[in-house]
């Protein structure tokens, strides 16, 4: 090859030279329009990143507003408690596992936390993984130092000094105070822009429920300054960064509750109370507040902050006697004969039978082809209203039912706030069941039939109620028709003990009856007490300067035969209720008291009744009550 | 022409080599606040020991590698193979050799070699067609390079082959292929060693065993460098074409290779890499928090930046590897959109003057070289900073003199070395 060829050869490649400078410039150019996006054109938007980058803005729970009762006695209260947070952002992924294990040494993390913690690190994106998760709550002092001193080693890992909630009666008043716990899922999709986030801590059932918004109180931000490993960044650096106060948002601790409950009664009520499951209620028949609320079995609270076992919380669940539930306004009941004062004002009211109108009672009453039985075999002979109250006599009211028919019956009931919610906030309630007959066209195959009129008669059959109806129903009764929605809160304070809000009663209705009928069924329901032969004669309190007006309810559970159910297995047998009230002209006090599978009312929840009504007036009203001559 | 005068020493291209290699040490100080070691010191050296290596290049006569490119290649060969198989393992893949004290890195090695294999094949060449190569003459199925390759891949593969017995069937054919063309390359007399020789294979050959380390950054840059300096000689217009559909279709597979749980063609590191690119929205933590934080760091310094030592990222430990493939946004976030434009006016200042150096060679070998060293230092300029803005996906890639290490400087400057002597020599012939 010739140099000259060769030199031709080299000369034709100078375009290539000048064509390979273009095509690197033209790379060049882009870089530079990429660089003039991101500084110029979105150099600000960069700029608020990068310092949301390493200014934390760190959300601080407020303190939960308290719960006292009507005596200022404390309910619900904070306690200090070490806490476990973790911080995906600030744990590099070599470190990861590493950090998981001297947790599970030093903290001794169950499974289920460090699944949690796993979770986290594994799922969290972006922003989020800058979000603490609360890995454990409320830890023992000695794991919290273990983890405090070795805090260098576990990165991303932090313990908060915070608090949880804490109820220094324990199991008292369980059902309406409520417990706390975690937010779950489904709460929070719906409560996120309230400003919840996961493991926050929610009131999950009565007071805490129901009043979550006063009690919650508002959420803070306040900035801290850390690097992207979670460290501190040296004061110097912090004043640099934060040119402003590090509070953005003050917290502001929830308002404090102030219930009309008295604790003393609450507990007399439980310590007494005489079976294994039922519920008792206390109500002030002028204004609907709750004086004292139990339901068995129990359950405590405190269980349920801190550290939950999973095994411990599917038991409770599981547990056939179903702690959680509130039974004075979640289970309703047949009433038996508490339901009978409905009936009787119905068939007053519908003028088919008057107030001395006779019925015979021979012990039953054929319907059909039916027997009917009074539950006293021997009958009672020809009674009128009063008798047949003060003596429970179920032919009575069978006849009545008949001449006064079941949408009247039933009419009635609604009157008295039965078949439908009293308006109680601090529970589920369930609605119970008054059926008429549009009802049974609903629910059964036949329609309705006039023998189903019987059954309810009496308070059985279909007709259901919850204790704290029953309470108000016999509240109206004793009030001279007023009909008040329970309340159990009776003010709202501020943390600084400003009353926000002061509860007033809450009339929902009154009753549309002759007074002369509804002091007839007053009498009776005093002679049931008072009187000899009435249901709870022998119960009366001895001593005392009131008188007591109720009656006593014995709720069957299955069909009967005619030995009354004596050798029927305990689940089988009826339960006992007695509703009442006093001092019968001036009355301060309505209890109602279901004692489940107790037998007959007078001698399973009759004696409660009158503890708590003794107790109440002379211990805890200081006997300040109008003294009632004996015979009234 | 003026055969025998000494050449003009290129004063212009050592002199902006310094002033980028300056601008770097500045940066790197600025990267190294906080830290435990004094990066900067070690950095001035490995600089001061590339200038001299340079220097000494510039002197040597560079066609003597013109003898010694197939050696090269050879040594960096057996020194990735026992990288493999015997090397140190830092961030999860293998790509260092300690000899002693010196840890060296045949990745970057491999670079150079291939300037010198690619430039030594084109300028064996008799005349370089005028319409350019056609794919054909590029891959030379013939070449005895394929069995070699195939016989190398299945023992370097063995354990990962799945097909039982039958491996030992395909070795055998492997085998029997290698001899064949090994007879056939004895035939001296019909066919010399250049027949044998395909250019394709001289690059995949190391580039697979990089690619196996893995090192996917080096591997894509050694791809570009020989695919720059083939463009440079010219290929056919329809060959062209079909390379970029081909190319088309690989980068298709490549995403469903890495978006794929099942297929495991690539690390779980490249995919997450690869799917957090494409993919911003789905990439999880880590894989976008590193592009994601550098472009915040980049975005952040606004059109005059923050001040030299003043990097917020940095301070806060948001930016990784600050110190390495993310020196850029450094210099980006502390000096802004006027520093940016500053400091890529005078890398093209510098591609520029080295396009320059590359275009006063008066043979083709010392062409081939210089358009290697070109594309070399420009693809790892442009994949650099072109990744840590976010136009392209992090695969690990020094910015030539920023970045801190020993291998990426000498190598670079090694380079610049070439360059120099191609230019000193542009009378001479």
């Amino acid at each position: 090859m010739t140099i000259f060829s060769r030199q031709h050869e080299l000369s034709r490649l100078n375009g290539r030279y000048l064509f390979m400078l273009v095509v690197m410039s033209i790379a060049f150019v882009v870089i530079i329009g990429r660089l003039f996006h991101l500084q110029i054109s979105r150099g600000e938007e960069y700029l608020s990143l990068s310092e949301r980058n390493f200014v934390f803005r760190t959300r601080q729970t407020p303190l939960r507003g308290m719960i006292f009762d009507r005596n200022g006695n404390l309910l619900a209260d904070n306690r200090p408690s070490y806490n476990l947070y973790f911080t995906p952002a600030f744990c590099g992924k070599e470190k990861f596992e590493s950090t998981l294990n001297r947790l599970v040494e030093y903290a001794g993390l169950s499974d289920l936390e460090i699944e949690k913690t796993r979770e986290a690190y594994n799922q969290k994106t972006r922003l989020e993984r800058f979000v603490p998760t609360l890995i454990r709550r409320s830890m023992t002092w000695s794991e919290m130092a273990s983890v405090e001193q070795r805090i260098d080693m576990l990165d991303g890992v932090e313990v908060r000094p915070e608090t949880s909630r804490a109820y220094p009666n324990n199991t008292l008043a369980s059902h309406l105070i409520g417990y706390v716990g975690e937010i779950n899922q489904r709460q929070l999709r719906s409560m996120r822009n309230m400003g919840y986030r996961e493991g926050d801590v929610i009131g999950k059932s009565g007071v805490e429920k129901a009043w979550e918004k006063q009690l919650r109180g508002k959420n803070g931000i306040v900035l801290l300054v850390k690097d992207r490993f979670g460290q501190s960044v040296p004061e110097s650096v912090v004043r640099k960064v934060l040119d402003e106060d590090s509070v953005v948002e003050d917290t502001i601790p929830g308002n404090n509750m102030i219930l009309s409950l008295d604790t003393r009664l609450q507990e007399l009520t439980e310590k007494r109370f005489p079976g294994y499951n039922g519920a008792a209620v206390a109500m002030d028949p002028n204004t609907g507040f709750i004086l004292a609320m139990v339901s068995k079995p129990a359950f405590d609270p405190n269980n349920f902050t801190g550290a939950v076992s999973g095994r411990w919380l599917h038991d409770l669940f599981r547990d056939p006697d179903r702690p959680l539930t509130n039974r004075v306004v979640q289970q309703h009941y047949p009433p038996g004969s508490i339901f009978k004062p409905v009936v009787g004002l119905a068939a007053l009211k519908s003028g088919m039978l008057s107030l001395q109108t006779p019925q015979p009672c021979g012990g039953g009453l054929l319907y059909g082809n039916r027997t009917f039985r009074c539950w006293k075999a021997g009958g009672h002979g020809n009674v009128a209203l009063h008798r047949s109250i003060v003596e429970s006599c179920d032919v009575y009211y069978y006849r009545a039912g008949l001449k006064t028919s079941m949408d009247a019956i039933s009419k009635m009931a609604r009157e008295f706030g039965l078949g439908a919610k009293t308006g109680f906030k601090e529970g589920e309630e369930t609605p119970g069941i008054i059926p008429d007959r549009a009802w049974y066209q609903r629910h059964t195959k036949t329609g309705f039939l006039p023998g189903f009129t019987l059954s309810n008669a009496i308070g059985q059959g279909d007709v259901n109620a919850t204790p704290i109806q029953m309470a108000v129903m016999y509240a109206a009764l004793a009030n001279g028709g007023t009909i008040y929605q329970p309340q159990v809160v009776a003010k709202i304070e501020s943390p600084t003990g400003v009353v926000i809000k002061e509860a007033t009663p809450i009339v929902r209705g009154r009753l549309d009856v002759e007074p002369a009928h509804l002091q007839a069924v007053v009498d009776a329901l005093s002679g049931v007490v008072n009187e000899p032969g009435g249901t709870a004669y022998f119960r009366r309190p001895s001593g005392v300067k009131f008188k007591v007006a109720g009656k006593t309810g014995t709720a069957q559970v299955v069909k009967q035969g005619a030995d009354r159910g004596k050798n029927l297995p305990w689940d089988f047998r009826d339960h006992a209720w007695f509703v009442g009230y006093a001092p019968v002209t001036q009355p301060k006090i309505v209890v109602a008291v279901i004692n489940e599978h107790a037998g007959h009312g007078s001698s399973g929840a009759a004696p409660l009744v009158m503890t708590m009504i003794t107790y109440y007036l002379e211990q805890l009203q200081g006997g300040n009550y109008q003294a009632e001559e004996e015979g009234l | 022409m003026n055969q025998g005068k000494a050449g003009v020493f290129n004063w212009g291209l050592l002199a902006t080599t310094l002033a980028v290699g300056s601008v770097g040490i500045v940066n790197l100080y600025s990267a190294c606040r906080g830290a435990e070691v004094n990066l900067v010191g070690y950095q001035v050296l490995w600089l001061g020991f590339g200038v001299g290596l340079a220097l000494v290049l510039n002197v040597m006569d560079y066609r003597i590698f013109d003898q010694m490119a197939y050696w090269i290649l050879v040594v960096v060969l057996f020194l990735l193979l026992s990288v493999l198989l015997f090397g140190r393992v830092v961030n999860g893949a293998q790509r260092w050799i300690q000899l002693g004290v010196i840890n060296i890195q045949p990745s970057e090695l491999a670079k150079i070699a291939i300037v010198m294999a690619v430039a030594k094949y084109f300028s064996d060449e008799s005349s370089w067609p005028e319409n350019g190569y056609t794919i054909l003459e590029l891959v030379k199925p013939a070449s005895f390079l394929y069995p070699t390759g195939a016989v190398g891949a299945l023992i370097l593969f063995w354990e990962r082959i799945e097909i039982g017995q039958w491996r030992f069937v395909l070795l055998a054919i492997c085998l029997v292929w290698a001899a064949a063309s090994f007879i056939r390359a004895l035939q001296i007399g019909r066919t010399t060693l250049h027949d044998l020789l395909s250019p394709v294979m001289l690059v995949l050959l190391p580039a697979i065993l990089v690619l196996r380390q893995p090192d996917l950054g080096t591997a894509l840059v050694l791809f570009a460098i020989a695919g720059t300096m083939i463009l440079f000689v010219k290929v056919r217009r329809f060959s062209v074409v079909m390379v970029m559909a081909v190319l088309s279709v690989m980068t298709v597979f490549l995403l469903v290779a890495a978006s794929s749980q099942s297929l495991e063609i690539l690390e779980p590191h490249q995919k997450k890499r690869i799917m957090a690119f494409f993919y911003p929205e789905s990439a999880s933590r880590d894989d976008r928090f590193q592009a994601h934080q550098s472009e915040i760091t980049v975005g952040s310094g606004g059109t005059w930046g923050k001040g030299w030592g003043a990097s917020t990222q940095i301070q806060f430990k948001f930016l990784p590897e600050q110190r390495t493939d993310f020196v850029f946004p450094v210099w980006a976030e502390e000096w802004g959109f006027a520093g940016g434009l500053f400091s890529l006016t005078l890398f093209w200042l510098w591609l520029a003057l080295s396009v320059n150096a590359a275009s006063s060679a008066r043979e083709k070998f010392g062409a081939l070289v210089g358009v290697g060293c070109v594309a070399m230092i420009f693809w790892h300029i442009v994949i650099n900073i072109g990744m840590v803005v976010g136009l392209l996906p992090v695969v690990g890639m020094t910015l030539p003199l920023w970045s801190y290490g020993g291998s990426s400087v000498i190598v670079t400057m090694t380079a610049v070395g070439f360059l120099m002597s191609i230019s000193s020599r542009r009378h001479a012939i």
